[in-house]
């Protein structure tokens, strides 16, 4: 159940496509800043996979200028195990 | 409330805190608009530390040397949530993708809980204290046999303070020897001499508040955005906010360069004729600041064709002749922009264009660096030429006009440099003062005679030590030599050879590991008490939250425990819950004055870090500048600059010209090699590899080649090609058009996996002053592999 904020910036003038985009994708909570185009996105996904399908997307969105990332949880004892030997 | 959402709102809060840091007016619609229907109220979040069960505990990031501020929330025993700590200058808040990721990686499956020695050819485990017992009798025996300079610590820049203090007082004030390094010269001992010899004093003049101040900032091969991101996403703000400009000045298109309002790059190794060219233009024009440079500045020539140090035991020593700047003038005359522009591909235009933001008296520029200009065979001549160019203008040590540069590891600053764990340093000075022994011997209790006063094996020399025979036993700490050292098919040869006794300590397997006769378990990061300092000077310590796992102690530990099976128990006698506060008090007395002073143990325990010097209760952000700094003392009316770290209170202008590479691509090996890091992966990915996220996000290394390069050998991306080099041969997949790309005739690969060695093709080539190798550049074949 990873959980995580960031900072997000819209391009220029993409504050709106920005903010269809994020309604599109499950697990988006934004808060919008009063008169300034910052965002704050919390994202909730239920596990390693559909975290990395958020992260494409968030990535991928032309609209973002600038995504920070803040704060995160997940939890340590439900993480699968990777082999990296 | 439920642990959902109580971390939802503490992951939300901790957002509105760190952009609250950056723009202290901004406010937020109180509910979140959430797509599955739920709303948030951040108002409840105020205090995100305030959690059932939760404790919220600071420490700087375990990983690069940006020393990013974390919160860690630790419950029953297990860290569970990490934030960026709106409260720490250094990231305001913000966190990146490893540090978010970071307490995973205290958790991977395979994590060392035991201690392990070699028996008969095979790895067995055994109590920590039998193997601690082996450790110190073969060190015994070894020094017996061999004499003390047989013996070896190498170390690293992910050491805390601590570990780094103890490892130098064992090793120098006690057993005798210099045989001391750390894999920070594989990183940062260029800026460490270019430091030297342009200031006198390691480190940078600034501080990090200077983004905040530029309206340039140009970067000198340095892939910010992947391997300093949360740095970069500052610069971003200001040109954002301020409309600042960011140039990337680079041999390869990187994310940084999408970023950056101009990327410009470069052949390789050409930076040093670009820097000059810059210095050339600023003077034809008419821009230096004449009154800075006659009162704050000397000119100096240096040696030249220095060598690369590729044979054993090479030497070198710079020595300085005057200069002045009629001699600069005339020395500049080898460096007009349209020269320049045919050796490194940069057009002329544009080195005008980079002289003119320099030379603007109305616009302050920040130049930053790192491995670009590090890892380079004229490392410390790049470093010396940069700082030319400030030193011309004058922007120099003062807000938002600083040469900056950045360091990879979490302490390379706090404890390699500081500390001074490599073979000429002590923990204040070098071993070739007699001064500085003193103060040593003092401090430490030991006879002056005990500390050598000349310096051993650097670390290519230490390996090249351990294939020659010279070295018999090297304890290896927190680092993996056997990806990272270059040339590697000699060094891992050579350490296997017979009579030759490894000890490793770490917190996961590696190929390091792999080749040990004693395998020491680590705690790692906040299961112990540690400080790390950064790149700006400030040192930040981190609490025990923790508890490790199984018998893994920490590095400082392992070595007291050593070191009293040595007999010097006098000289290490704290008891266990107090021996990280007790060897700040006794290390800070090295530093103690207006010029190096750190925080009392108090201080650093309360705040996000504090820089040095702190004098008087106050941090010191800007040095040799009067208005900032109270150990400088100006003798000009009028100008707050005194360069003190020079014995004629100048700041040293070094002439440097271009030299060309070792090794070059010819018609057997067309192909410069070039090789980094990605944002997912620390160093070796030792780490960073057993976190799913990050392992899945990026599995494995690759070879970036450039389209057309790609398509004239038939290599399709994903493909498997071969490159070799003189030295070596690896087969690994190639990637175009994604995350990188070369220029045309170069490749570049990540070295961030065991699977793909790519240090098996680097030249173990260095830079003659820093002895800091160049992985940046050698000459390497691609080859389509047929199936």
């Amino acid at each position: 159940m990873p959980i995580m904020s960031y900072l997000v910036y819209p391009v220029e003038g993409g504050r709106g496509e920005l903010m269809q985009s994020l309604e599109l994708i499950d697990g988006c909570t934004v808060h919008t800043a009063k008169e300034h185009d910052l965002l704050v996105l919390v994202t909730d996904t239920e596990g390693v996979r559909e975290e990395e399908d958020m992260q494409r997307a968030l990535h991928e969105m032309e609209s973002v200028a600038f995504l920070a990332m803040v704060a995160g949880y997940d939890d340590p004892e439900h993480q699968p195990e990777v082999s990296a030997r | 409330m439920k642990r959902r959402a109580f971390f939802k709102f503490a992951a939300a809060s901790a957002a509105i805190s760190a952009a609250q840091s950056f723009f202290p007016s901004i406010s937020f619609n109180q509910e979140g608009e959430e797509n599955s229907g739920n709303t948030t109220d951040t108002e409840s979040t105020a205090n995100p530390l305030v959690g059932d069960g939760v404790e919220w505990k600071k420490t700087p990031c375990r990983f690069c040397g940006v020393g990013c501020g974390l919160l860690v929330a630790v419950e029953g025993g297990r860290a569970v949530a990490v934030q960026g700590d709106p409260a720490s200058p250094v990231n305001k808040g913000l966190c990146c993708v490893k540090g978010y990721h970071s307490i995973l990686a205290l958790y991977g499956a395979d994590r060392l809980r035991q201690a392990y020695v070699r028996k008969e050819g095979t790895l067995v485990p055994v109590p920590i204290a039998e193997a601690l017992d082996i450790v110190a009798q073969k060190m015994k025996e070894t020094i017996a046999e061999h004499g003390k300079d047989s013996v070896a610590i190498y170390g690293s820049g992910q050491w805390t303070i601590p570990d780094g203090y103890v490892a130098s007082k064992l090793m120098k004030g006690a057993i005798g020897t210099n045989n001391l390094e750390a894999n920070a010269r594989l990183c940062m001992a260029s800026a460490v001499t270019g430091f030297m010899t342009s200031f006198g004093l390691d480190e940078p003049m600034g501080c990090y508040e200077d983004i905040e101040h530029a309206d340039v900032f140009v970067l000198w091969g340095n892939n910010m955005a992947e391997m300093h991101p949360v740095l970069f996403s500052r610069l971003l703000d200001q040109k954002m906010k301020r409309g600042a400009r960011i140039i990337d000045l680079a041999t390869r298109t990187t994310r940084t360069s999408m970023a950056a309002d101009k990327s410009i790059l470069f052949a390789p190794q050409t930076d040093l004729a670009i820097a000059n060219a810059i210095c050339y233009e600023i003077t034809r024009n008419g821009w230096v600041n004449q009154e800075f440079v006659a009162n704050h500045v000397s000119f100096k020539r240096g040696k030249t064709n220095i060598g690369y140090g590729l044979e054993d035991k090479f030497k070198f020593e710079d020595a300085a002749t005057e200069s002045d700047f009629e001699d600069l003038k005339d020395f500049l005359e080898d460096y007009k922009p349209e020269k320049v522009e045919k050796l490194s591909g940069v057009t002329a235009a544009d080195i005008r264009y980079m002289a003119a933001l320099y030379g603007d008296p109305g616009k302050k520029v920040m130049s930053l660096w790192c491995m670009g200009m590090n890892q380079h065979t004229r490392g410390t001549w790049i470093n010396n030429l940069v700082y030319n160019i400030h030193l011309l203008v004058g922007k120099i040590a003062s807000p938002g006009n600083s040469p900056f540069s950045l360091t990879g590891q979490p302490s390379a600053c706090g404890t390699v440099r500081e500390v001074g764990t490599l073979t000429h340093k002590l923990p204040h000075g070098v071993v070739t003062n007699e001064e500085d022994r003193k103060m040593a011997a003092e401090i430490w209790g030991v006879p002056v005679e005990n500390i050598p006063s000349k310096p051993s094996l650097h670390t290519v020399e230490m390996f090249r030590a351990l294939d020659r025979g010279d070295l018999r036993f090297t304890w290896i700490q927190v680092t993996n030599p056997m990806v990272t050292m270059p040339k590697l098919n000699r060094y891992r040869e050579g350490i296997l050879k017979e009579d030759r006794f490894i000890v490793v300590s770490d917190v996961y397997p590696t190929p390091t590991t792999d080749i040990a006769d004693v395998i020491l378990p680590s705690a790692m990061w906040i299961e112990r008490e540690g400080m790390f300092g950064n790149s700006e000077r400030r040192t930040q310590h981190f609490e025990q939250m923790l508890t490790p796992p199984g018998e893994a102690m920490s590095d400082t530990w392992q070595l007291i425990e050593v070191a009293r099976r040595l007999g010097y128990k006098k000289l290490f006698p704290w008891s266990y819950e107090t021996h990280i506060e007790e060897i700040w008090k006794e290390y800070g007395r090295f530093h103690a004055g207006a010029k190096h002073g750190m925080a009392p143990y108090e201080v650093l325990k309360e705040r996000p870090g504090v820089m040095w010097p702190f004098v008087e209760g106050k941090e010191t952000k800007w040095r040799y500048n009067a208005d900032y700094d109270p150990a400088a003392k100006p003798e000009v009316d009028g100008s707050p600059f005194d360069f003190y770290g020079k014995p004629d209170h100048r700041a040293w202008f070094w002439l440097r010209p271009y030299e060309p590479a070792p090794e070059i691509p010819d018609e057997e090996y067309p192909f410069w090699l070039n090789t980094g890091r990605v944002i997912e992966h620390w160093h070796t990915g030792s780490m960073t590899r057993r976190v799913p996220i990050l392992h899945q996000g990026m599995p494995h290394a690759y070879v970036e080649i450039h389209p057309e390069d790609a398509a004239s050998l038939g290599i399709n991306n994903g493909e498997r090609v071969k490159l070799s080099s003189p030295r070596g041969e690896i087969v690994i997949p190639a990637s175009i058009n994604e995350r990188g790309i070369p220029a045309k005739g170069q490749v570049f690969v990540p070295f961030f996996d065991e699977a793909y060695l790519v240090n098996k093709l680097t030249l173990d080539a260095f830079c003659p002053i820093s002895k800091q190798p160049d992985y940046k550049k050698c000459a390497v074949r691609v080859e389509r592999i047929v199936a």
